[in-house]
């Protein structure tokens, strides 16, 4: 009865909610910002994995 | 067997006190990628609207020179820390030659930032202007705090271990600010 009551709340929920449109260029929709977008999202994916790879070939190098 | 364990506790790959700034600095460069990727997305978005306030120009020869005088203090540091244990002497020598060049680069960016202030460039001036001082500001701040652990360290006279974990998150101040001079000056 509960799970049924949840299930109904969150699928109310669902169809009551207004779509949003969440997208961090939304506010820019120039192909400047696209662009700057995927830039960017591929610097902060790959920062922290350059990082950790130059320090462990630092240390491999060294060691 | 006993004679390897005992030289490996003396000559540990990473001292902890390098590895704890290696993880720190691992967190301030996602920081600054973060403010970067802040940055391009702002600037993209703006087009010509991403400018400087009316009359005003950033001082970019003297900022080169200032870079340049940081990644000298960068190199101080580094000769300081392997003439540490050889030679104290020289090895303070070149600690006090990175402090000074550390503190020159924080002195010429504070002047810098009065003069912008008095021709009327804030935060609130404008979008580049905000970007321009959250950014060089979250530079300058680490630039600062770093000089002052320098000179405290040189006080103390540190130990090596030590002084190379300073070094390390001192080339990470060093190393970002030509990336941050290329990016907010031009």
């Amino acid at each position: 009865m509960a799970a049924t009551l949840r299930a109904s709340i969150l699928l109310t929920s669902i169809w009551l909610a207004p779509p949003v449109v969440a997208c961090s260029v939304c506010g820019y929709a120039s192909e400047e910002s696209r662009t700057a977008f995927i830039l960017t999202t591929a610097l902060l994916s790959f920062a922290p994995l350059t990082f950790i790879g130059a320090v462990a070939w630092y240390l491999k190098k060294k060691y | 067997m006993t004679t390897h364990r005992q030289t490996s506790r003396a000559m540990p790959r990473l001292t902890n006190a390098e590895l704890g700034t290696l993880i720190f600095v691992g967190s301030e460069l996602m920081f600054f990628a973060a403010l970067i990727s802040a940055f391009l997305i702002i600037k993209a978005g703006r087009g010509e609207a991403f400018v400087l306030p009316a009359h005003i120009t950033l001082p970019v020869l003297a900022t080169g020179l200032n870079t340049g005088v940081l990644l000298l203090s960068g190199y101080f540091l580094h000769l300081a820390t392997l003439q540490w244990n050889k030679s104290r002497r020289t090895g303070e020598s070149f600690f006090l030659a990175a402090i000074v060049g550390g503190l020159i680069f924080v002195t010429a960016q504070g002047y810098e930032w009065v003069r912008l202030l008095s021709y009327g460039m804030t935060m609130t001036s404008s979008i580049f202007a905000a970007c321009f001082f959250l950014l060089v500001g979250a530079h300058a701040l680490h630039a600062a705090m770093t000089v002052l652990l320098m000179i405290f360290f040189y006080l103390r006279r540190e130990r090596l271990t030590n002084l190379r974990a300073l070094r390390l998150f001192w080339f990470f101040v060093v190393g970002i600010w030509p990336l941050l001079y290329g990016l907010v000056y031009f």
